[in-house]
């Protein structure tokens, strides 16, 4: 039953914006709720945290907790660095090559030592936190949604781990998480694809 | 421990930027009184700073919008230069507020008398007396207000006075969101009371309000009791604490009976938020001196709410009704929270051995940094 009920909510949080606006503010929600959707309004970004989530979500999270600390600290710095940064950086490249290989560590099965985990944490966090920039908005209303944008990548990051460590048990539910992951990876190769072909 | 430190540091240096003159967008209250004879006294209690700068209630508060600067200085002027700059405002300031009667003739005001209090605490609005005058014809049966949503939201009442007989009466208070003129003021029957229901819807609404959205400091409050547990027991029984508490100080509060100053009261509600992040993190069973501290915040919050009920006033003639609907629509508040609380965080990672390490620690610290802020802030000792 609890199960159900997380994953009706999940399913209707992920539905819930209705368009796919990279980087733009929905209107009339304020500042701080627009940066807690912005990781889900963004298609590296959601895709970077749905594999890390997964990934750590299998790897015994209860023993891999310093790895999310890592990756909060680490998103605390990315977010306090968008202040000093200029806003027109773009490192939806990494976080999306980012995606496609911890998709593919998730389909191989393949165990890496621990401080591999705590290093990807850190790196995922550090870039999340610089690919929140947002311009256009004053002072307090920058600090608001880049506020906003920390509890929603760490919270989503929470989220997908708790519902991959739930689906953890069972050779299916395992068959599943793989299945997810390679529909990840390919989302990823395809964003990057479009990427650069918009660019070329 | 280093964590810990490094957080807080973090986040007090990511929020330094904010500014630090940060007053609540008041509702402006107006009293008029006619006497038997025609006379026609207006007071109206508003902060001139707002009304000079055009900050109004589309703002929550005042650093959101973009002239805040051009407030804080006004803030900060003693009696004398903010009266000098509202006396070149005056003619602009009569222009736009109206005071007509039932055939839409406009009574004729002018400004007996401008009160603006020393320079005080500057974390909450400094609310001047704006007293204006005039004549209304006594063949008049009604009187309606209108006073410009650019002045900001506010609230009105009338009161009719007989000297000879040494009676008077008040009408409702009207508040008026919206740029139109009062409904009409009866002068010449008994005022209509409000009914029952009505009062409990609107001081139900008031209540919820003060806490969803517009009480960020009561949300972290009761965030930081969910996060020490989201076990209903330990939950209840803290939630329980505080809310005989703050009906304790808030029902003394009201009738007078019991006050703080704002300067106290404010800081220490953000040090109690601070002290329940900290203890979050560091306790992990609920004890009596939990209990204790939470009883004593709550007695501080009820001041807190009283504060903000005060600038809405009470109906003279439902005073308990228009109390107990005001905390009913607080607890709906409180219970909200927690709710989605319990829906988004509690529901999803209540029971994962994890949930304290990634989940309550962060989060309390986050809560009790920003609260740290807000502590150094009303402390208005010029640090921030």
């Amino acid at each position: 039953m609890i199960l159900f009920l997380r994953l009706s909510l999940f399913i209707f949080l992920l539905i819930a914006p209705e368009t796919v606006l990279a980087h733009s503010p929905i209107k009339g929600i304020g500042a701080f709720f627009n940066g807690i959707l912005h990781p889900l309004l963004v298609p590296a970004q959601v895709l970077a945290i749905f594999s890390l989530g997964l990934w750590y979500g299998q790897n015994q999270p209860t023993e891999n907790k310093r790895s999310v600390i890592f990756y909060l600290i680490a998103l605390i710095f990315g977010l306090v660095a968008t202040r000093f940064l200029p806003a027109d950086n773009d490192v939806s490249i990494i976080l999306l090559l980012g995606a496609t290989i911890i998709g593919l560590l998730i389909i191989s099965n393949y165990r890496l030592a621990k401080s591999a985990y705590r290093i990807v944490g850190l790196l995922f966090g550090f870039i999340l936190g610089l690919d929140s920039v947002q311009d256009g908005l004053n002072l307090k209303a920058t600090l608001l949604a880049l506020f906003g944008s920390g509890v929603g990548i760490y919270f989503l990051l929470l989220y997908f781990m708790a519902l991959s460590e739930s689906f953890s048990e069972k050779t299916w539910q395992n068959i599943a998480v793989r299945v997810l992951a390679s529909w990840i990876s390919a989302s990823a190769l395809m964003v990057l694809a479009l990427n650069f072909a918009g660019k070329g | 421990m280093l964590f810990l430190k490094n957080s807080f540091l973090i986040i007090f240096l990511f929020l330094l930027p904010l500014t630090s003159y940060a007053d609540l967008v008041k509702p402006a209250l107006i009293e008029i009184t006619v006497t038997k004879q025609g006379d026609v006294d207006i007071e109206i209690r508003a902060s001139i700073e707002a009304l000079l700068t055009g900050i109004n209630g589309r703002y929550k508060n005042t650093k959101d919008a973009p002239n805040a600067d051009e407030y804080d200085l006004l803030r900060r002027m003693n009696s004398e230069q903010l009266l000098s700059k509202f006396k070149a405002f005056e003619t602009t300031f009569l222009n736009k507020v109206k005071l007509i009667d039932n055939t839409n003739q406009k009574i004729s005001l002018r400004i007996k008398q401008v009160e603006i209090p020393l320079r005080g605490y500057v974390k909450v609005p400094r609310i001047s007396v704006i007293k204006l005058v005039g004549k209304v014809d006594l063949s008049a049966k009604s009187l309606q207000w209108y006073y410009p949503l650019s002045f900001g939201d506010h609230a009105v009442r009338l009161r009719q006075v007989d000297t000879l007989k040494k009676k008077f009466h008040w009408s409702e208070w009207q508040w008026l969101r919206t740029d139109k003129l009062s409904s009409p003021l009866s002068l010449t029957e008994i005022v209509r009371h409000k009914p029952l229901y009505e009062t409990i819807g609107n001081y139900i609404e008031l209540g919820y309000k003060h806490i969803l959205p517009k009480g960020t400091d009561h949300i972290l409050f009761i965030l930081g009791l969910f996060l020490f547990s989201s076990a209903l027991r330990p939950l209840l029984w803290q939630i329980t604490m505080f809310t005989i508490a703050h009906t304790i100080t808030l029902g003394l509060a009201m009738n007078g009976l019991f006050d703080l100053p704002e300067r106290i009261v404010q800081p220490l509600i953000a040090l109690s938020i601070v002290y329940v992040g900290v203890e979050n993190v560091f306790n992990k069973s609920l004890q009596k001196s939990r209990l204790i501290l939470v009883f004593a915040f709550g007695l501080l919050h009820g001041l807190g709410f009283a504060n903000m009920l005060a600038d809405f006033g009470m109906p003279d003639n439902a005073f308990v009704t228009a109390l107990i609907s005001f905390n009913i629509g607080v607890e709906f508040g409180q219970l909200s929270i927690l709710l989605m609380a319990f829906l988004f965080i509690g529901l999803w990672f209540g029971k994962r051995d994890w949930y304290k390490a990634l989940v309550i620690n962060p989060a309390s610290l986050i809560i009790a940094a920003i609260a740290f802020y807000w502590f150094i802030d009303r402390l208005d000792l010029g640090l921030i």
